[in-house]
């Protein structure tokens, strides 16, 4: 492609992607450290295991791809949480390296890296350990790891990494499908506010458009609410996102901006 | 009134060359060197031959549809291929007329006022729509000039509205400016007033860019598919001095600004003057900047050297420092959509560069890149610093 030495503008918006990116992880913090504190020692390895697999697995697909090191740009270290965070803490640590050196390696390396691929890494290294072994359900989580959730989420939203409309439609999808289920609508679980504010919210897998990506938080809300009485919360969540994900082409072109 | 779809919010950075917002008109510069190729593919006819000497204001070549270029200074004509260069002797002296008020010129035909300005050098727009735009936004940081010109002269740009207004006879004429200019609306309404000058409407818009581009303003202000005769308010002025001081259009007012200039302000600028002549009324470059820009931040050309002359649409001259100018590395696309909130067309920047870096240009085509107005936009926005612009217009190449 012939690239002009200085076309315009000549000015750029001080957002960057790393710094996106590393808001995000700044953003998860506070519900990494509640979870340490409630489950201790079993949380920090899980969160360290996860961490570490996921930084070697990305410098060792970047090494064997010839591309430049892409670790500066924290998207490894969010994978590595948001995995971390939604397995359950006392998993043996091995499993927990596996989940995560997939999620690397088959969830984005193997696309291209970040930005091409087209399902969430940290879910496609859950659905691949839950496909492989059954997974102890998670203990329930005190409101505290809700709230710190939430606090990260609205770091998030302050910091202007996603519309609320997204986290927020999900949640009224979700809610409106359970109560037509009769079921109660898990709110207040870590999961679901984890998938509400990092995971639907997650660009590179979503559609493009504003109003694709209503409809696709709606989707993920309702099939959510849809899985809830036959799976765990983290199945549900985990699939009804996947499934959404492989939407987002078909949102993104019904949703073209009209002229 | 529709507002401008997607846009953006810039950081002004306009009160160094507001503070005082008056123009200097300095001394002439040593030489100009006015080009013949102008912009509308054309080629002028030199009409002065080497070593003759020109006055101020001479009419030295005749370019498209008969309209004229001006001698900026008074002295010898010294170089004539391209470029007609003229070394200024200093004195400034000028053609008989030049600066007298026109006798009558209130009662001037229609034919008469398109002659006068062809001759003058004012290369009016082509009439379109009902309506006459006189555009006073000024959205891109830095630029202040057509600020400077309505707090100087607003009388004279009503009195160009009313010129512009026999020349075209529109339904209406529209003065259309930025809500953040509260002054300069809160003077050109009571010049309004006071001349009970009805037809004229002085219309404020929301401070987003690109507000002042001709095909979003006529959009905004008159709904969508409407066509207006959009003006724009130098040029207007331009029409004036013609049409009323029988002066031609070889001066007007530059920005010469920008973190690297010692004085940044605004300065009546001879056309031709060379950047480097021009930054040195500014008192020069305080530190080197790292691109010397000619126009504003988000449309402007950056400068290979400084001598490249200044034109009649010439806004502004900006000194950037490399914090400001200096290009970020290059991320893959996070399909933030960012690039589409800010679109002012409502196109898909990013489908379009990401099919256009693939090759795909008809499906880059099929994403609205035909309709790209190159604000650049989309560019700006990008958290992954991609080369938006280029890439729309690489695919709309193919």
């Amino acid at each position: 492609m012939p690239t002009e030495v200085h076309s315009f503008p000549h000015i750029r918006d001080r957002a960057s992607v790393p710094g996106m990116m590393w808001t995000n992880v700044l953003a998860l913090l506070p519900a990494v450290f509640v979870s340490l504190f409630f489950f201790g020692f079993e949380a920090f390895r899980t969160v360290t295991v996860a961490l570490i697999s996921a930084l070697l697995a990305e410098a060792g697909m970047r090494r064997i791809f010839e591309r430049r090191s892409s670790l500066y740009d924290g998207n490894a270290v969010i994978t590595a949480l948001l995995l971390a965070l939604l397995l359950p803490p006392h998993l043996p640590f091995w499993r927990v390296a596996l989940g995560s050196v997939v999620a690397i390696v088959l969830g984005k390396e193997i696309f291209g890296g970040l930005g091409q691929n087209p399902f969430n890494p940290a879910l496609v290294g859950i659905a691949f350990l839950m496909a492989c072994f059954p997974l102890p359900p998670t203990p329930v989580m005190g409101p505290l790891v809700a709230a710190a959730v939430l606090a990260g989420g609205l770091l998030a939203l302050v910091k202007r990494l996603m519309n609320w409309e997204i986290p927020f439609l999900y949640l009224a999808s979700l809610s409106l499908v359970s109560m037509v289920f009769k079921q109660e609508a898990p709110l207040l679980l870590t999961n679901v506010l984890l998938a509400a504010f990092f995971l639907v919210t997650d660009p590179v897998t979503g559609p493009l458009t504003r109003s694709a990506r209503r409809y696709s938080a709606l989707a993920a809300g309702a099939v959510t609410a849809a899985l809830q009485p036959f799976a765990s919360s983290l199945e549900a969540v985990t699939y009804a996102i996947l499934l959404t994900n492989g939407l987002s082409p078909w949102l993104d072109r019904w949703c073209r901006p009209k002229r | 009134m529709k507002p401008l779809a997607g846009g953006i919010k810039l950081e002004g950075k306009k009160e160094a060359t507001l503070t005082p917002w008056s123009s200097v008109r300095p001394s002439p510069p040593p030489l100009v060197r006015v080009p013949l190729e102008t912009q509308k593919e054309s080629t002028a006819q030199p009409l002065v031959r080497q070593g003759e000497r020109v006055r101020l204001g001479q009419k030295i070549a005749e370019g498209a549809r008969g309209v004229g270029l001006h001698a900026s200074v008074s002295g010898p004509v010294t170089e004539v291929n391209t470029i007609i260069e003229i070394h200024s002797d200093g004195k400034d002296e000028t053609i008989s007329d030049l600066g007298h008020e026109r006798r009558n010129w209130q009662a001037l035909s229609k034919m008469e006022i398109r002659q006068i300005l062809k001759e003058s050098g004012v290369d009016l727009p082509h009439p379109a729509g009902t309506s006459l735009i006189l555009n006073a936004c000024e959205s891109e940081p830095y630029l202040t000039s057509d600020h400077s010109l309505l707090m100087t002269h607003p009388v004279e740009i009503l009195r160009a509205a009313e010129i512009l207004n026999l020349l075209f006879e529109p339904r209406e004429v529209i003065l259309a400016i930025e809500d953040n200019k509260e002054e300069v609306i809160e003077l050109l309404k009571s010049k309004v007033f006071f001349h009970t000058w009805s037809r004229i409407r002085v219309k404020a818009l929301p401070a987003r860019y690109p507000q002042e581009d001709e095909s979003i303003l006529g959009r905004t202000l008159l709904g969508p598919g409407k066509e207006a005769t959009v003006v724009p308010v130098w040029m207007a002025y331009a029409a004036y001095e013609a049409v009323a001081l029988q002066k031609p259009f070889y001066e007007r007012i530059v920005t010469i600004a920008g973190e690297c200039v010692a004085q940044p302000r605004n300065f009546w600028i001879r056309i031709g003057t060379p950047v480097e002549e021009a930054v040195k009324y500014a008192r020069g470059f305080l530190r080197k900047p790292e691109r010397v820009i000619l126009g504003g931040p988000m449309r402007g050309k950056a400068l290979p050297s400084l001598d490249v002359p200044v034109l009649k649409d010439t806004r502004g001259i900006l000194g950037l420092p490399g914090e400001v100018v200096r290009p970020e590395s290059v991320e893959p696309c996070i399909r933030c959509g960012r690039c589409l909130e800010s679109c002012p067309v409502s196109i898909s920047p990013a489908m379009i560069t990401l099919a256009a870096e693939k090759e795909l240009f008809d499906l880059a085509l099929d994403y609205g890149a035909r309709l790209c107005i190159e604000c650049g936009n989309c560019s700006y926005v990008c958290p992954a610093k991609r080369p938006m612009v280029e890439l729309i217009r690489y695919a709309n190449a193919h």
